[in-house]
């Protein structure tokens, strides 16, 4: 029954939100509609248990005084000065706007410029050609790399040409091969799902 | 000397990465940028709206990749502006209103009358979930705008029911939900035009739905924006970053090159070590 219930519920929603996408009927419609809303307000809750989580977790880290407590300070009072700004001043207001784009926006624009040096680090430690192999994904790289920056085409128009083909076709073939085959996964993991026969989502092994 | 390619300090290949980034950044060279068809299809989408069309716009990226998707966003949003569409901004990621402000206010669109021209209608958990809510029922699942205000209170609302009701769809995302989250269940739908912007990684992944027209182009990294910006003849951030990202992508391949070099030559030496008189081993 602690299991039969939820698979029920599970296999029943699932169902009405396939038949909404193939049926025009009118009360199938509305029925998803309100499921959608529901899944909308349980993302929201999420988030907020996500957070108190977040809280939980290095609250707890900052009163045992671990070695990473520092960390878990920053950390917590830049959630509860977010917080109270956001909920005094609004998320239109100048303060707010101030954290995100001098602090949150900044911050993240630089860690997410690092990667041009660990990009470079990896390219010369790891693209070393020992067999044919690596001469593909090492010419492949190349050619891609100088055919997407202007650069390629001033050296020769054979750069952007060539990378344009092996995006067009070797690429979008695998891609297309990969997708199909991740969708074909999503349906047969769908039916074992509706059946009851993968029940990992209620925390118990097939 | 073959020796010393195969151990070029990490410190120093930092050090010219740097200066081969500052310097066009600040004296730029002008590296002719040439328009890509990708580009190009977007800009044609744009270009062929009617005079008061609706376009949903997906501020569907966050701070941390602002720095490649913004610039196309803004050229996007500018071409817009020009081409004196309505425009619905919304956002399925939940750092997509702030910056879709900050948008709206570098491209003029605040200069335009809120509510009637433009709205941002804020943020919405769920992902792939509410995407589908979205196209099924637009002022139910936007009810309020980022302030607070019921939606359908904005004379842009006006007989906006569903995605049907929608001219085109932009999303700047790098990431989900973004492109094929828009094509699974909006365009499967109501067959909603649609364009994209996505990081340079991910044109892989969105590039099989252009072939297959379900997506009518693609902006790919910062090289679409700046060729967006060109197009637009309104040069920004991202033709001046241009330079800058050809040298490094020169310079990563010339390290490649030597590291290979100096792997190729140790090689020949330590065969040659192994096996001095260069003939084989059989007799």
């Amino acid at each position: 029954m602690k299991s039969t219930v939820p698979v029920v519920i599970t296999a029943v929603i699932g169902i009405v939100m396939i038949l909404d996408f193939f049926l025009p009927v009118q009360s199938v419609n509305n029925m998803a509609s309100l499921l959608q809303s529901w899944g909308i307000v349980i993302s929201a809750f999420a988030m907020g248990l996500g957070a108190v989580n977040l809280l939980r977790r290095h609250t707890g880290i900052i009163a045992k005084g671990e070695k990473s407590m520092l960390y878990s300070l920053l950390l917590v009072g830049s959630m509860i000065l977010t917080i109270i700004v956001g909920l005094f001043f609004g998320t239109g207001s100048k303060l707010y706007d101030f954290l995100f784009t001098n602090i949150l926006s900044a911050a993240s624009s630089t860690l997410y410029a690092s990667i041009a040096f660990y990009i470079l680090s990896a390219a010369y430690r790891a693209f070393v050609a020992k067999n044919l192999d690596g001469w593909i994904l090492l010419l492949t790289g190349v050619v891609i790399m100088l055919g997407t920056a202007p650069i390629g085409a001033v050296i020769s128009k054979f750069f952007p040409a060539a990378s344009q083909w092996i995006q067009d076709i070797p690429n979008t073939a695998g891609m297309r091969a990969i997708m199909m085959g991740a969708a074909l996964g999503v349906v047969s993991s769908a039916v074992k799902t509706f059946l009851g026969y993968d029940k990992s989502y209620l925390g118990q092994g097939e | 000397m073959m020796r010393s390619l195969q151990s070029i300090p990490r410190s120093w290949l930092y050090v010219i990465l740097i200066v081969l980034l500052a310097w066009p950044l600040i004296k730029p060279i002008g590296i002719k940028l040439d328009i890509s068809d990708e580009t190009r299809r977007c800009y044609e989408a744009i270009e062929s709206l009617e005079p008061g069309s609706v376009v949903v716009f997906g501020f569907d990226y966050s701070a941390g990749n602002k720095a490649e998707m913004e610039p196309q966003a803004l050229a996007v949003l500018r071409h817009l502006l020009r081409r004196n569409v309505k425009v619905i901004g919304l956002a399925f990621v939940e750092q997509g209103p702030i910056l879709g402000e900050q948008a709206f206010q570098k491209t003029g669109w605040t200069e335009k009358q809120y509510g009637v021209d433009y709205i941002n209608l804020g943020y919405r958990a769920g992902g792939q979930g509410t995407v589908a809510a979205f196209a099924n029922d637009i002022p139910g699942t936007f009810n309020t705008d980022i302030s607070g205000k019921p939606s359908t209170s904005f004379p842009i609302m006006e007989g906006i029911k569903t995605a049907a009701d929608i001219d085109l769809i932009v999303t700047i995302a790098p990431g989900t939900p973004g492109p094929e989250d828009y094509v699974r269940q909006v365009f499967s739908s109501y067959q909603t035009p649609l364009v994209c912007g996505v990081p340079a990684v991910a044109i892989t992944q969105v590039a099989p739905y252009v072939q297959a027209k379900q997506i009518k182009g693609i902006l790919g990294g910062s090289p679409a924006a700046a060729q967006y910006e060109l197009l637009i003849e309104q040069p920004g951030d991202a033709v001046a970053a241009m330079d800058a990202q050809s040298l490094a992508h020169l310079l990563i391949v010339a390290v490649i090159i030597l590291r290979n070099i100096g792997y190729l030559a140790e090689k020949k030496a330590s065969n040659n070590t192994a096996n001095p008189s260069g003939r084989g081993t059989h007799s």
